[in-house]
């Protein structure tokens, strides 16, 4: 009796350790080509989204709750809706910031940091980050999801972040989570919810 | 003649010494208590999530701060931008402060002892009284000895809550933390205030689950 608990275990186990495939090379130029074409495709992105902080000393992760909007080529505006009002807005080279009434511009032209923050931002929200000279990347199935894991080369980074993962819709292609990896293993996550492409988006979104 | 000067000069130290300005002129207190306890971060069940604006030598930062208690005499304080990148993350136990991130700009000892300084006179708990006072308002003012400096806790004389704390060397005050809307020993709102240097910060508590 003891020994068929034992292969039942066993076979969870195996089932468990399974859940996570790596893709082959056919598969990953596949999936790629399919983000590309998306993105290839996409002039405007508009969803919400909860970001969650997780700290490994805290009782429960931070919750904050958005909306962001997106149109070529490079409008961004990032908006905290709950439990606060904060707004960033990428149009220019400049970042434009709206906490809660107070606002204020930085010249991101200048600033390396801001630059780097901009096209990750971009590039996640795109879910067009396939860069292997920015990244180590690996590419993985899970259910019924499409898990790829990013790992930046470069060292002022690294400081900040030890790795990306991003969860792609197997279906749409479409990215639909982005977790940051800190070197402590703390983490943010953010997950996108009613994520729609192409609809038309006035110019006066990105107005700060 | 000389030993004139040298008296004189000693006593001068001495009155100015006593002087520290937040309880100059106040009357003393006769309190049979020995200790203060701070209840704001006291509470290691609660994540305490506060949304920051900080305003330093010119310059606006705006970001969430978590202080947790881990136990007796542990804090956990981190500071992160909107987006949840941290900025720094300390750890205060028993007083001491240990680094666990900090960003590469920041990375300076006369920042790291500025947060530092004010992190322990916000969080530190039990405070023993070395001498009280009560103000033109009936508030009383507990004072609680430091390594350098004391700390002043006032408390209001209606609510009883602690209301302000100030930090002073013998002569002058130097952070002065203001607390209101407090609602179950949680401090809604709290204002940080450097007063020998341009450092403002805000705190607004986010509804966070406990």
């Amino acid at each position: 009796m003891r020994n068929i608990y034992f292969f039942l275990f066993l076979g969870i186990g195996i089932q468990i350790s399974s859940a996570q495939k790596t893709l082959t090379t056919n598969e990953i130029n596949t999936f790629k080509s399919a983000v590309a074409e998306l993105d290839r495709n996409t002039k405007t992105i508009v969803s919400d989204f909860v970001q969650y902080k997780h700290l490994s000393f805290l009782s429960n992760d931070v919750e904050t709750h958005g909306k962001l909007a997106f149109k070529v080529p490079g409008l961004v505006k990032w908006e905290y809706t709950s439990p606060y009002n904060y707004s960033v807005i990428f149009k220019d080279d400049k970042l434009f910031i709206d906490d809660e009434g107070d606002k204020s511009k930085i010249d991101i032209g200048s600033n390396k940091m801001f630059k780097g923050l901009n096209s990750l931002i971009t590039n996640s929200v795109k879910g067009n980050m396939f860069d292997d000279n920015a990244f180590d990347i690996s590419y993985f199935k899970v259910d019924d999801y499409y898990l790829i894991k990013f790992i930046p080369k470069d060292e002022n980074m690294l400081q900040f972040i030890a790795k990306f993962e991003l969860k792609f819709d197997i279906k749409t292609s479409d990215v639909t989570e982005v977790k940051m990896i800190e070197p402590s293993e703390d983490y943010t996550k953010i997950v996108f919810k009613n994520k729609t492409r192409n609809t038309t988006l006035d110019e006066a979104v990105f107005n700060n | 003649m000389k030993r004139f000067l040298i008296i004189n000069l000693c006593s001068l130290f001495l009155f100015t010494s006593c002087a520290i300005p937040t309880v100059k002129g106040l009357s003393e207190y006769d309190t049979k208590a020995t200790a203060f306890s701070n209840p704001y971060f006291a509470n290691t069940k609660t994540d305490y999530v506060y949304k920051a604006k900080i305003k330093a030598y010119n310059n606006d930062f705006g970001g969430i701060l978590i202080i947790k208690k881990i136990k007796e005499k542990n804090h956990r304080i981190v500071f992160t931008t909107n987006f949840g990148n941290k900025i720094f993350d300390f750890e205060l136990i028993n007083n001491e402060m240990k680094t666990h991130f900090i960003m590469k700009e920041l990375d300076r000892k006369i920042i790291i002892n500025t947060l530092k300084r004010d992190f322990q006179t916000l969080t530190q708990e039990h405070n023993t009284i070395n001498k009280a006072f009560t103000n033109n308002d009936g508030n009383i003012i507990y004072q609680s000895k430091t390594q350098k400096r004391f700390n002043h806790y006032l408390i209001n004389q209606q609510s009883q809550q602690l209301t302000r704390i100030i930090n002073s060397t013998h002569s002058k005050e130097k952070i002065i933390i203001s607390f209101s809307n407090v609602k179950n020993t949680i401090a809604e709102h709290i204002k940080i205030e450097h007063k020998t240097a341009p450092i403002q910060i805000d705190l607004t508590y986010l509804n966070h689950k406990e």
